[in-house]
């Protein structure tokens, strides 16, 4: 059984767009100008225990929308979403019992208190027993290296340190699904390797289910198997993270040196499925159809012809699927 | 100058565009109004005059009490408070103006606004539902023009000197509550001093409260004479200048510890 | 259930205790907030006796009842403050989204929503309200009899009931508008009017609002008149005390009806 469902699922909201000036304010009194804003359009996808998918688009594509909507925040305009098969909706607050989620720009620890206090609340709160407590941190304490930051009140910590506190606060009461919305932003490379390596860990150990939204492509390079991509409120790709890149950009780079001193590089080159995208000195940057040509046929048929030193394939990296991915929607 | 000017404008602008903010302010006050009045009125059935002051000075007392209140919208405390805890304060010491002057214009932007959004509603209603709140004569209304002016002044530079309390203590929070129930309760705002015994109404003659609200107010209502009326406006001003002499005190003291210690 | 319940009472408890730490942790500001207060409430006691003494009873009420309903009052809005600090600011939570965390937790939210804070500043209140209301019935001869003392607690909770669902239905308005954080002050203004002096200082239309549409007579004026044997003297006719807790208990079944609607709007709405 699926653990997260979404089927045909919609949100529209009614936004009333404030008007220009002193003139524009009272006529909003009277006739405020109101606008559908379709925020999430006809999304379906499902994600099966253990996964770990990558959720990305650009700002406002319905990521938080859909995780909303998930965490029964939100309700669906239409359409049908289930979370450990149960409607979050429905059934708010036996799904909320085994989810955990963290939202990047907003706190769930308590300010003006010590970490462990706030960890306290959410014993209390999920009913965890005793043991279980200890035991479940003692092991996130043990995984985010924040056994020292207990006492520590969260206004004195630094972002890193909070980041930190925040999983482990989503995982104490071991939800089944844990949802992520940009745990990454604003961190030092130090930290985002922390956040990785204990997403992979909870994953790997726990089994847990987690939907990670961010706009760090390493995080989905390092982290992720699948990948849904939403823009303007519908899914436009969903799959394993290396067909995409396959599927999506069909071009490979070849790097070639030639000896330098022998006048332009490969000159006078013309290919039916290949094409140089830029000469430097004596380093050319070519883009080849792989479906068409091969890169040892092509490297073959340039080392016939030209003083070539040096050759490198370059594999086209996320960025280039996303903007690729992106573009191609504005353009339709 | 036409820096001040345009920050003028930006405050009356910005306070028109915040109509719930003002219909609720307007009931704030008219509540308030509407208690005091009818108070007096209730504790003045059948009796004439309580000091001199007959019922209906006191309630043109009242009323004139709110307008001057609603008028009088000073947040230099609570913009100190946030600035200062925000640490945005280095920054705004850094531009190329006199900050001082700059806050008092935003200020006075602000109070000015109100005496057309606030006063002239409130004082429709009171002409339609209580009484017109006429001054005792125009000699009153033109000695009352100055004095409202210091006792705006007054606040205002105790509310900077409350707000400048940040720089050494950024917990200090809401001192400014203490600051605005003294002034609610002393200023005679509420309850004019001359009414309470003796021992408290001589002491709050040496104290600045009563300069904030009851002095201009009696004057509109004529209660004192044209003597006294000298005395008072010389007593506002000399505390107003007291208050300016610490404010400045402080404030280069306050500006040293930023640069010093980095806010 | 009942293990539902007790689960509920815990959360509510711990969040009672980190309340009062959290404060603790900015004594300066606890302190200059409750001496502010503090300070505001009694002189507004002084202040009423400044005037029974320069003029004459108000509306026939001597300065120790005038106390006595004074303290009764201040007493409800004691509770009330303590147990509102969130009710009343519906405003920021529906701009801020913060009602998007709460929708995050295994708990009834409405509970969850009214318990996540506790307002230790309304000590104060209750404090001085006691003092007034003891000093009060002591010199207006109130008889502490084991009725009158029932009674008296049943008209604070029905009192702070009235106050409570009154702010929340007020403070509400910001599912809809956004915006509600001024409507509240402006509540706030007219409780302290409507609650705080006898009933019989307002023109007659003026009590029947405070009677009828906004019920505030409840809290202090009515069961005062009753206890004091002052006749409530209105000019409508109505003779009635005690009905505290049942208006209370009206005004919070109103006032929960709204607020469920407003966040099945905020959870159809987001922020």
């Amino acid at each position: 059984m699926a653990h997260i469902e979404l089927e045909k699922v919609c949100k529209t909201f009614h936004v009333t767009r404030k008007q220009k000036g002193l003139a524009g304010a009272v006529k909003g009194l009277f006739r405020p100008d109101q606008r559908e804003v379709h925020a999430v359009r006809d999304v379906s996808f499902a994600i099966e225990p253990g996964e770990l998918v990558g959720f990305i688009g650009p700002n406002g594509a319905g990521k938080s929308t859909t995780i909303k909507m998930l965490s029964g925040i939100l309700y669906p305009t239409s359409g049908r979403v289930s979370v450990v098969g149960l409607s979050p909706q429905e059934k708010r607050r036996a799904v909320v019992q085994r989810i955990g989620a963290v939202f990047g720009q907003r706190s769930q620890l308590n300010w003006d208190l010590r970490l462990g206090e706030s960890y306290e609340l959410f014993k209390r709160i999920y009913r965890i027993a005793d043991d279980d407590f200890e035991r479940s941190l003692s092991e996130l304490c043990e995984v985010l290296g924040i056994g020292d930051l207990l006492d520590t009140p969260v206004r004195q910590m630094s972002l890193g340190q909070r980041m930190r506190g925040e999983l482990a606060g989503a995982m104490l009461h071991e939800p089944d699904i844990l949802f992520l919305d940009e745990p990454t932003i604003g961190m030092d490379i130090e930290v985002k390797a922390a956040i990785r390596a204990f997403i992979r860990d909870i994953n790997q150990r726990r089994n847990t289910t987690v939907l990670l939204t961010t706009h760090d492509l390493d995080d989905v390079e390092e982290l992720c198997e699948r990948l849904i991509i939403i823009n303007q409120g519908r899914i436009i790709e969903d799959g394993p993270l290396a067909a995409l890149i396959d599927s999506i950009t069909p071009h490979r780079y070849l790097i070639v040196e030639c000896d330098p001193g022998t006048g332009e590089p490969l000159a006078g080159f013309a290919h039916a499925h290949a094409e140089i995208l830029e000469r430097r000195d004596s380093v050319v940057r070519i883009r080849f159809a792989r479906s068409q040509v091969s890169a040892s046929a092509l490297i073959s048929e340039l080392s016939a012809r030209y003083p070539v030193r040096d050759v490198s394939v370059q594999e086209p990296d996320i960025e280039d699927v996303i903007r690729t991915v992106y573009g191609r929607d504005v353009e339709s | 100058m036409r820096l001040y000017t345009y920050l003028l404008k930006l405050q009356l602008l910005n306070a028109l565009a915040y109509r719930f903010e003002y219909l609720s302010s307007i009931g704030r006050n008219l509540f308030f109004l509407l208690g005091s009045v009818f108070i007096w009125r209730t504790a003045y059935r059948g009796i004439d005059q309580v000091a001199g002051v007959t019922e209906a000075q006191m309630v043109t007392y009242a009323v004139v009490a709110v307008l001057m209140n609603a008028c009088f919208t000073i947040s230099i405390d609570n913009v100190l408070f946030s600035k200062i805890r925000a640490g945005e304060i280095a920054l705004d010491l850094i531009r190329p103006v006199n900050l001082v002057w700059y806050w008092m214009t935003e200020d006075v932007g602000r109070s000015l606004a109100a005496v057309t959004q606030f006063a002239l509603p409130l004082l429709a209603i009171s002409l339609l539902f209580v009484a017109p709140p006429l001054p005792a004569g125009i000699e009153a209304w033109l000695l009352f023009l100055p004095s409202c002016a210091l006792s705006f002044l007054l606040l205002w530079l105790l509310s900077i000197l409350v707000g400048m309390t940040a720089f050494w203590v950024t917990d200090f929070g809401d001192v400014s509550s203490v600051k605005t129930s003294l002034v609610f309760a002393l200023s005679g705002r509420l309850v004019p001093m001359w009414l309470f015994p003796d021992l408290i109404a001589d002491a709050s003659r040496w104290l600045p409260f009563q300069y904030m609200f009851q002095a201009p107010l009696e004057i509109y209502i004529g209660r004192i004479s044209a003597t006294e009326v000298v005395h008072i406006l010389s007593v506002q001003a000399i505390w107003v200048a007291v208050f300016a002499l610490l404010v400045g005190f402080v404030w280069t003291r306050a500006q040293r510890r930023v640069f010093v210690q980095g806010g | 259930m009942i293990a539902d319940v007790r689960h509920h009472l815990s959360v509510a408890a711990l969040y009672g205790r980190l309340s009062m730490q959290r404060a603790l942790e900015y004594p300066f500001s606890l302190l200059s907030i409750c001496l502010g207060l503090g300070f505001n409430y009694v002189w507004i006691g002084v202040a009423l006796k400044v005037l029974v003494d320069r003029f004459q009873p108000l509306s026939g009420w001597t300065f120790s009842q005038l106390a006595f309903l004074y303290g009764l009052s201040l007493m409800s809005r004691g509770v009330m403050s303590i147990l509102s600090f969130q009710s009343r600011q519906i405003d920021r939570f529906v701009t801020r989204g913060e009602f998007d965390l709460m929708l995050l937790r295994p708990l009834e939210i409405t509970f969850h929503f009214s318990c996540n804070r506790i307002n230790v500043v309304g000590l104060v209140h209750l404090g001085i309200g006691t003092g007034y209301f003891l000093y009060g019935a002591r010199l207006s001869g109130f008889v502490w009899t084991p009725l009158h003392v029932a009674e008296v607690l049943l008209v604070i909770a029905g009192g702070t009931l009235i106050y409570w669902s009154y702010l929340t239905l007020i403070s509400s308005i910001a599912f809809w508008t956004m915006r509600s954080q001024p409507l509240v002050d402006a509540s706030m203004e007219l409780m302290a009017r409507g609650t705080f002096y006898p009933l019989t200082v307002y023109p007659w239309h003026l009590q029947a609002l405070l009677t009828f549409v906004l019920p505030l007579g409840f809290i202090g004026f009515y069961p005062a008149c009753d206890f004091l044997g002052q006749s409530a003297n209105t000019s409508l006719p109505l003779d009635v005390a005690l009905w505290t807790p049942a208006v209370g208990i009206a005004m919070l079944v109103l006032a929960l009806t709204v607020f469920a609607a407003g966040l099945r709007r905020y959870e159809s709405a987001g922020s």
